[in-house]
């Protein structure tokens, strides 16, 4: 229940901003002048705030739509990313934002239009280059879709941006958008996975994952094109036995031949990230065992990486076509 | 509580400390010089005097000298004047601004991650006693006349932030003065009482505030086998760091007794040997 909403003057009056308060009536509302007052300030922990983090409304001036990583990517020639929000409701302890962030306070960019007139004008310097806008770097698609109605005001967006896809990527179980709304064919729902005995040590506050493949099934069952991302891979003791069962589960709920892409991506981080995150939480044994921080990356052992990288793709090629499978990063 | 968390509390006036003194059963420590310092279960008390200085001074004297550590919590109680608000209206502090010019930030955000304590309130600090029922208010800023007006907390703001993250520094208030009954009619009886009444917020926030103190510290907190291991052998400062690390990740991972574990080891080298062997490249 979030119990403190933080306005930056800006926004003060944006209708946007007036519906988000309206819905949380009960909340305490702090005016500030920039949302950087509030958001990331040196004295602030990440691990403290996140017992119960504030939402601050904000307008967002620059840097609307960014290029993805090289390597990230679901089969596009072109990759963007662009974060209508900063940080997640979900608490997974792998996740970077944890180390990218000293605030675990929610951002929501209420100037929505501002974001969408950047896609138009991207789509149209790119001249045709099928490119694929991913939503979910900074936060996940969904989670807030009841409060902050992203998804209705940029899935229709799409379906006028003839070589651009979306991809929302989430955790959630929310269905009832897809079912309102008619199916977009450059949209790709996509969901992260992990096997489920790791869902349950790492991803606190998350849905179970047999819900995800449920809410996953009945998206693609409504026609809708559907992503599976095994992203980050986690090594465990058992991890061949988990990640083979999750992959029995997810394709007895979802054919093969409905499912637009799978995609997958190694633990990693940037070296100083790791330390960060590892100092906030020198108690999580995924920080204590097989990470290593070397040089400029904190990841697996190599071969390792290799190892799970290579059973994981295994697993996918035995279940779909080679043309529709990603590797992340 | 467990995990020995500490509240550092701060008040301007002997008026104010009063209450909490004896709520608390607070003892004074030392001899009053500079600051007159009380101490109880888990929690410190400094009486600042009136003004921002006095305030910063008392709040890095009760960090030094008083005995506090980083990630304490930190709280500042005391009372306030508002244009509107009723005489004994308590708030939880949401922002704190200094009217004084300054190049450095002026703006602080306390973030408080428990449940509500009591209605919110921004802040205003002041270097003059503004006087709402003789109408100077406006002089000072009309931007947000529902404002409380103070003489210390951006002080306590500025010099708690820097030992202590803005989950664990606070400010809650009590209306002493408004429009309708000016700063002449505040007296030390009044203020006692006021703060009095207050007190089960004050007791919610110190008890929440230790709670996330605790928990921050058990966080920070030696690994087990630390202090034995340094006894039992030689590190360098480099293997001392590295005894650190290896140890929090033993912790995270084995929970089960290290000192047995490195029982054969000769020496301290042995022992990183040793550690690193059960700690590197462990699985989930």
């Amino acid at each position: 229940m979030i119990d403190r909403i933080y306005v930056e003057d800006d926004v003060r009056d944006h209708p946007r901003t007036r519906e988000v308060l309206e819905r949380f009536s009960h909340a305490a509302v702090i005016p500030c002048e920039r949302y950087g007052e509030v958001f990331n300030r040196a004295a602030q922990n990440f691990r403290l705030q996140k017992r119960k983090p504030a939402l601050i409304l904000a307008r967002k001036f620059e840097n609307f739509v960014l290029e993805t990583p090289a390597g990230y990517g679901i089969g596009d020639q072109k990759n963007y990313y662009f974060s209508h929000m900063l940080n997640c409701l979900y608490d997974c302890r792998y996740c970077f934002l944890q180390g990218m962030y000293r605030s675990a306070n929610y951002v929501l960019f209420v100037n929505f239009e501002d974001f969408a007139d950047a896609i138009r004008n991207q789509v149209k310097a790119d001249e045709g280059v099928p490119a694929t806008y991913f939503s979910g770097y900074d936060c996940d698609s969904m989670v807030f879709e009841s409060i902050t109605g992203f998804a209705r005001m940029f899935v229709p967006l799409f379906a006028e941006l003839p070589h651009a896809q979306l991809e929302l990527r989430t955790k959630s179980v929310q269905t009832k958008l897809f079912q309102e709304l008619p199916v977009v064919e450059g949209v790709v729902v996509a969901c992260s996975l992990t096997p489920t005995e790791t869902a349950a040590q790492l991803e606190h506050g998350a849905p179970p994952v047999a819900a995800r493949i449920k809410a996953l099934a009945r998206i693609a069952q409504l026609g809708w094109a559907v992503g599976l991302r095994f992203d980050p891979l986690i090594y465990t003791r058992d991890y061949r036995d988990q990640y083979r069962r999750l992959m029995d589960e997810v394709f007895a709920a979802i054919p093969a031949a409905s499912v637009h892409s799978a995609s997958w991506g190694a633990l990693r981080y940037p070296k100083g990230m790791l330390d960060r995150i590892t100092r906030l939480y020198p108690d999580e044994p995924l920080f204590a065992g097989a990470l290593q921080g070397k040089q400029a990356t904190g990841s697996y052992p190599p071969d390792v990486e290799v190892e799970i990288v290579d059973y994981v793709r295994g697993l996918l090629h035995e279940r779909m076509d080679a043309n529709r499978l990603c590797p992340c990063g | 509580m467990s995990g020995d968390g500490f509240c550092n509390l701060v008040v301007a006036l002997f008026a104010e400390a009063r209450p909490l003194i004896e709520r608390l059963h607070l003892v004074e420590a030392g001899d009053a010089a500079p600051f007159r310092l009380f101490q109880g279960d888990g929690v410190r008390l400094v009486v600042t005097g009136v003004g921002r200085l006095q305030a910063a001074a008392a709040c890095g004297y009760l960090h030094r000298v008083g005995g506090s550590v980083r990630d304490d919590a930190w709280l500042n109680v005391g009372v306030a004047g508002h244009a509107t608000l009723a005489l004994g209206s308590v708030r939880w502090v949401q922002s704190v601004r200094e009217a004084a010019d300054s190049s450095v930030p002026n703006r602080w955000f306390p973030q408080w991650v428990g449940a509500p304590l009591c209605a919110a309130a921004p802040l205003l600090t002041v270097d003059r006693p503004v006087d709402f029922a003789a109408g100077t208010e406006t002089a000072v800023d009309d931007r947000l006349p529902s404002e409380l007006y103070d003489m210390e907390c951006s002080a306590f703001m500025a010099v708690c932030s820097r030992v202590s993250s803005l989950e664990l520094v606070h400010a809650i208030k009590v209306v002493s003065d408004n429009g309708a009954s000016g700063t002449a009619e505040v007296t030390p009886a009044r203020v006692t009482e006021w703060i009095r009444a207050a007190l089960p917020v004050v007791e919610r926030c110190v008890y929440d505030l230790r709670e996330l103190a605790s928990a921050q510290r058990r966080v920070l907190a030696a690994p087990s086998g630390e202090a034995e291991l340094l006894q039992q052998h030689r590190f360098s400062v480099t293997q001392q760091r590295e005894l650190t690390r290896l140890l929090r990740r033993w912790d995270a991972l084995q929970g089960t007794s290290v000192l047995e574990y490195v029982a054969e080891c000769a020496d301290g080298r042995a022992v990183l040997s040793s550690l690193r062997t059960a700690t590197e490249g462990q699985p989930l």
